[in-house]
């Protein structure tokens, strides 16, 4: 039904931090997954509706989630106001990434709504689907050097 | 004191980007984290402009802006959707609300600047009131025409006076002279291949920096209809180029 998931998520994501940003994150290969024992913030959005349903998520470092909320907001690092403004950045980025798949699925009739966005933070979590769910694991790396992972849970189950 | 813009969304994020955007500008930039503070606020403060998101707790942006259009004393009100959903089902259920525009997110300050621009007034912080320009003051003109003659004839006619005319030949070029200083008032050929001066015109009344201008029309005396049509879009009034005229 949605065969090519990862090139709507690689494309939603590369337009919000262009435009977002202003500034050009890559593709890496698929499997260089984020590497965990520091500080990550993951922000997730969901979307369900008739014929599909499912979550994306977003993490990252903490450090490189903190140099998000600086560019997006214009801000130097020391004027951060605690990591509740960190995760409303977070949060907004995976709503708009989410919100632009959206757009693409109910262009092509598949109707769903979006839940609000949230947050998880930790040192050493990791994100996994349970049966009858696909996974889709995508990874970027910003101009200077931070990856960023995005994973994506669907139901019902994709083609491959 | 200048406009209020009230921005609606969940995200302190997109409410701290939008207020960062108009900092410039002399206004005041309201705030409230969902519809029901929305509705609330633009009750007590009654905003010039709305910027309403959609996925919102409490209650959403089509439920925010229902109410908005139902009530005598709200539903003038100008709403500019900002929300992360562009389908066309969305498109098309809001339109029909009576929303006067619709930006979807991610977007860049300057969308959000320039489509605000085009509802109410938007002044740079700072700027003295301008001081209305008499006849005899020094006043630049800006003629675009693709006919090098007519534009040279104009400057002929206006040598005498303190005024400055400066000609370019096409729209694009028009732009590019206005980004760099704004000119006092604007002469647009009508005959601009394709449209060109309707759609400079257009350009022109879509950005806040010439909003303002005093843009006047050029065409032949027999080309009724583009006059017509200049009185309705707004131009401030229709003149035959120089060249017919003499004839």
């Amino acid at each position: 039904m949605i065969d090519d998931l990862d090139d709507m998520v690689q494309s939603a994501v590369t337009e919000v931090f262009s435009t977002m940003l202003n500034t050009k994150i890559q593709v890496e290969p698929p499997g260089a997954a984020i590497a965990n024992g520091e500080p990550h913030v993951a922000g997730s959005v969901g979307f369900s509706g008739g014929s599909v349903c499912g979550v994306v998520y977003l993490y990252c470092s903490a450090v490189f989630a903190r140099r998000i909320t600086c560019n997006l907001l214009g801000l130097q690092d020391n004027e951060i106001e605690g990591d509740e403004m960190v995760n409303d950045a977070v949060g907004e980025m995976a709503n708009m990434v989410v919100g632009q798949l959206k757009s693409r699925l109910c262009d092509r009739g598949i109707t769903c709504v979006l839940t609000v966005p949230s947050i998880v933070r930790g040192t050493n979590f990791t994100i996994e689907a349970v049966s009858s769910t696909s996974r889709r694991l995508l990874a970027f790396r910003s101009q200077d050097n931070q990856q960023l992972v995005v994973e994506a849970l669907v139901k019902p189950p994709l083609s491959n | 004191m200048g406009p209020k813009i009230l921005s609606v969304d969940d995200s302190k994020t997109i409410r701290l980007i939008i207020a960062k955007a108009f900092k410039s500008f002399d206004c005041e930039v309201l705030e409230a984290a969902n519809g029901v503070e929305g509705l609330a606020i633009a009750t007590k403060e009654k905003p010039d402009i709305i910027i309403l998101d959609l996925t919102m707790p409490i209650m959403d942006g089509y439920e925010t802006l229902t109410k908005l259009k139902s009530d005598p004393d709200l539903k003038s009100i100008p709403v500019i959707m900002l929300t992360a959903e562009s389908g066309k089902e969305n498109v098309l259920r809001i339109a029909k609300q009576g929303v006067r525009d619709y930006l979807v997110k991610p977007f860049k300050e300057e969308m959000i600047i320039e489509r605000v621009g085009r509802v109410i007034d938007l002044k740079p912080k700072g700027t003295t009131p301008v001081k209305q320009k008499r006849f005899d003051d020094p006043i630049k003109v800006l003629v675009v025409d693709d006919k090098p003659a007519i534009t040279e004839q104009i400057k002929t006619g206006m040598a005498d006076t303190t005024w400055t005319v400066v000609g370019v030949a096409q729209g694009g070029e028009a732009l590019d002279t206005c980004a760099l200083a704004v000119p006092d008032a604007i002469l647009i050929s009508l005959t601009l291949p394709e449209n060109g001066g309707f759609n400079l015109f257009q350009l022109l009344r879509a950005s806040t920096k010439t909003k303002s201008v005093p843009v006047f029309a050029m065409c032949v005396k027999t080309a009724v209809d583009d006059q017509v049509k200049a009185q309705q879009m707004g131009f401030t009034s229709s003149s035959p180029s120089p060249s017919t005229s003499t004839t």
